[in-house]
């Protein structure tokens, strides 16, 4: 009987998702088979079957190299910093009863603008002639955020502006799993604050941390759109990352570029979220 | 539940997959000879045939009649031209009492939004398989559909059609078009620029020197000239009235040299190897020391003037009237190919009303003399073209195609009006240029150069004006009243396709509302139908064998065609306004270009 029961809601449950399911791989699973068909052909109309030539010869394409090192280094980068901040924020703000609500909110608020209002804003704070430069000419100094080097830390500026208030709405879900009893326990034994966040909270807080990394590097790829607007199709080589080098080449209808970059991508994406998942299982145990 | 997930998942990739495989075995084997040569000779070609354009103007207008005239010598067949371009509005105001009325053309199809979307489309098409069968290069990217072999390599074609003899054109020209050894582009026509100069200015031993060679960089012309002093009055090289905008002699020295700053065929950028910051810093000392003048009231961007470096600012009368230079003289003109016909013949020839009006480029005064054409710093000699064609790789039916792109560039075609360059095909540029001579490039049976040769001389009520016959207007005034009663008896409703096919009077032209029907200028100015060859009286021969023998000298040496590419040009044009407005050294701007087309060239 509950065997039955439970088979007929399983049925019922899978009947309700059925028509997102169909639009899901309508819409996305499908075109994204469909497209990769292209990255084995040599061209888009009436090519032939070329194997696997198109993934060689992309690995040895100067721009899409340029790409993959900016992407990588700028996750290697963005992420961890986001992490820490947010949780540091978290952490700051968990004990506090009051204004808890409000600082929130205020977090939160640059993840609601509109990205191309404040494009416009970062351009015009960061242009040679910006704001920042201005300030700065008092000084004597005088930099090109957006055309050097330094503009690689623009956006590693504007990315975590953006996903701080969200990381740390997780954080701060994560901590409030964390039964307290464990905090007291650890008192008694006479463990200090460090000890207490090392032993307890990260422990603890692991199965948050996988999902906060997780959030973060697809966001970090959602940051694309703010950069488009301020520097363009082809910005300083400093911060030409994977998407412009794949919108370029959908622009240039060069698609057999760009469902091999695509297919690459997903590849490390995925491989990336199973090791992620492993550890948290092991770690789990 | 998880298992159907999985089954469903597997079956979309299966699917997918087998797709793939469908595309990739049904594609059209590449190398097999082109059918062509059989059909003509049978005398029966069929099929049906799409032309697509951007310009719904002059090349709108070529295709059109092409399209007529190839469907009624071939019956079976059917040509369909389409075009994207919004025709232009002509705005009148002032009315017709008094002298004081202007006409604003608003010209709509140079909307960059409305290319874009023209040039995006027709990329859509083709990577769907389909779209057009013969596309018109006005505003596409040849280059980069031949590199993702959505073109059709028309060699084969060429050598194997028995009706076409390559040695028939200018094949310089066709060779100058080829892009990595394929001709993916056939011109219709080609244009380019010499140099006069004014044998007042110069001594005879600077003359003696010019006249050594035809061909001439910048520097060299600056280094015969001797010691140039800046002054008020004159300037060492000039265009259109003497005045030069300051960012066209920068885009002049960076087109003519434009193989030292980057190869579209290698895929490599040259920004940073010296020569960019030289050519731009060339054009800043030439700025200064006066061998070219600026007009006096340049107020906008930064004291250059409205347009960039590469675009042209929306009002290009402004431009147009900020060049009218008084009292400037050049010691050289740049003139286009055109008026080089002035040079060899008197006033009473050159022509009737419309066409000095229409006359293009060029302040050479009577004081200069044919010098020789430029080139850039390498011996690339350039020239441009105004209407090409290329085949789609993917159309249904190639042969057809071929023979249209064929016909076009055949002499019955090349002769008309729409060519605005000299015709690629030798025989009809010289027949051009007999029509040139004579004044017969437009229909003799008209009656407009009649109306408005009375027009001017104040005796015929036609509706509204030419724009130029101010004193034409002001005569008119008093009959304006009965202008205005007249107008819509005079004006029937525009005259579309090809009723009216030798021309027809005023009424024709200019529609009740002061709306200009730019098919009725179309046909008034000469089909191509039943157009006789010209014949040459004894002096008019002597002109022709004088001007024919410098213009096939000019002709031969042109060697380069510049593709345009819209991304560089705007990258340069960017990275330009940042040296211009002081906040970056020109070796900075070089490096940015270098990376930045570089990236581009190498994705």
């Amino acid at each position: 009987m509950n065997h039955a029961k439970s088979k007929y809601r399983g049925n019922m449950a899978f009947l309700y998702i059925l028509p997102g399911l169909i639009g899901f791989v309508l819409f996305y699973i499908w075109p994204f088979f469909y497209s990769l068909s292209y990255a084995f052909v040599d061209r888009t109309v009436g090519g032939t079957f070329v194997w696997f030539e198109n993934f060689i010869s992309l690995l040895g394409n100067k721009a899409y190299q340029l790409g993959l090192k900016n992407t990588l280094i700028f996750i290697g980068l963005s992420v961890p910093i986001n992490m820490v901040l947010s949780l540091a924020a978290a952490l700051l703000i968990n004990p506090l009863k009051r204004s808890k609500a409000l600082i929130t909110l205020i977090f939160l608020i640059p993840l609601v603008i509109p990205s191309g209002s404040m494009a416009f804003f970062w351009k015009s704070f960061f242009a040679m002639d910006g704001y920042l430069n201005s300030v700065l000419s008092i000084f004597g100094i005088r930099v090109d955020w957006l055309g050097s080097e330094a503009a690689r830390f623009v956006i590693i500026l504007i990315f975590v502006w953006k996903n701080l208030g969200y990381n740390m709405v997780l954080f701060l879900a994560g901590l409030n799993n964390i039964p307290k009893e464990y905090y007291e326990a650890a008192r008694v034994e006479g463990a200090g604050r460090i000890a207490c966040l090392f032993r307890i909270t990260m422990v603890y807080l692991l199965p948050t941390i996988v999902l906060v990394t997780t959030m973060s590097i697809i966001n970090s790829f959602k940051v694309f759109k703010e950069i488009y607007i301020i520097t363009g199709n082809y910005p300083h080589e400093s911060i030409y990352t994977l998407q412009h080098f794949m919108n370029n080449m959908f622009a240039s209808l060069n698609y057999q570029k760009l469902t091999t970059a695509t297919s690459y991508l997903v590849l490390i994406i995925a491989v990336v979220t199973m090791t992620l998942l492993k550890l948290e299982r092991r770690a789990a145990q | 539940m998880k298992k159907l997930l999985r089954n469903i998942l597997t079956a979309a990739c299966i699917l997918s997959m087998t797709a793939c495989a469908a595309n990739g075995g049904s594609e059209t084997p590449s190398g097999t000879a082109p059918a062509v040569g059989n059909l003509s000779a049978e005398g029966g070609l069929s099929g049906e045939i799409t032309v697509a354009a951007y310009d719904s103007m002059m090349t709108g207008m070529f295709l059109e009649e092409a399209a007529s005239l190839f469907m009624e010598k071939y019956p079976d067949t059917k040509v369909n031209v389409s075009t994207a371009s919004a025709m232009p509005e002509i705005r009148t105001s002032g009315g017709g009492g008094g002298g004081g009325m202007s006409i604003a053309v608003m010209d709509n199809s140079n909307n960059e939004q409305a290319i874009s979307d023209y040039v995006s489309k027709v990329g859509t098409e083709l990577m769907s398989g389909g779209g057009a069968d013969v596309y018109a290069m006005d505003v596409l990217p040849s280059y980069k559909y031949a590199d993702s072999k959505m073109l059709e390599d028309l060699t084969a074609y060429m050598d194997a059609d028995e009706n076409f003899n390559r040695n028939d054109y200018y094949t310089n020209i066709l060779d100058a078009m080829k892009y990595n050894g394929g001709q993916y582009v056939f011109p219709m026509d080609f244009d380019f620029s010499f140099i006069s100069y004014n044998k007042d200015l110069l001594t005879d031993a600077q003359k003696s020197e010019l006249q050594k060679k035809d061909s001439y960089t910048y520097d060299e012309l600056a280094a015969i000239a001797g010691s140039f002093e800046k002054s008020d009055d004159e300037t060492l090289f000039g265009s259109y009235g003497g005045y030069t905008m300051p960012n066209n002699i920068v885009r002049s020295f960076l087109e003519l040299n434009q193989n030292s700053l980057y190869n579209l065929d290698k895929k490599e950028a040259y920004f940073d190897k010296g020569t960019f910051s030289a050519l731009v810093k060339k054009a800043d000392e030439y700025l200064e020391n006066g061998y070219v003048k600026t007009p006096p009231d340049l107020t906008n961007m930064g004291g250059r003037g409205g347009d960039g470096v590469y675009s042209f600012s929306s009002d290009s009368m402004t431009s147009g009237r900020m060049l009218r230079g008084d009292g400037i003289t050049s010691y050289y003109n740049i003139n286009s190919f055109n008026s080089l016909m002035n040079f060899f013949q008197n006033d009473e020839q050159t022509g009737r009303i419309m066409m000095r009006a229409m006359a293009v480029g060029g302040s050479s005064t009577d004081n200069d003399e044919v010098g020789g054409i430029l080139t850039g710093d390498n011996g690339e000699a350039a020239f441009t073209t105004s209407q090409a064609y290329a085949m789609n790789a993917n159309s249904k039916n190639k042969a057809l195609a071929w023979e249209f792109i064929k016909f076009l560039a055949s002499e019955d075609m090349q002769t008309a009006f729409y060519i605005q360059g000299s015709p690629v095909h030798i025989e009809s540029s010289h027949e051009k240029i007999k029509q040139n001579l004579t004044g017969s490039m437009f229909s003799s049976n008209s009656t407009v150069f009649q109306e408005a040769e009375n027009f001017v001389n104040g005796e015929t009520a036609a509706s509204e004006g030419t724009p130029e016959n101010s004193e034409g207007a002001a005569a008119n005034s008093e009959n304006a009243p009965e202008n205005s009663e007249n107008a819509p008896a005079n004006s029937e409703t525009p005259v579309s396709g090809n009723d009216n096919r030798n021309g027809g009077g005023m009424g024709d032209i200019i529609g009740a509302n002061g709306s200009i029907n730019f098919r009725g200028i179309g046909d008034m100015l000469g089909s191509n139908r039943n157009r006789e060859k010209v014949v040459l009286d004894a002096d008019q021969q002597k002109v022709y064998d004088e001007y024919i023998k410098v213009f096939n000298k000019f002709v031969g040496m042109l060697n380069t065609c510049y593709i345009p590419d819209s991304i560089i040009e705007a990258a340069v044009e960017t990275e330009l306004t940042t040296y211009y407005n002081g906040s970056r050294t020109i070796e900075e701007v070089a490096k940015a270009l270098q990376n930045r087309v570089g990236l581009y060239l190498a994705e």
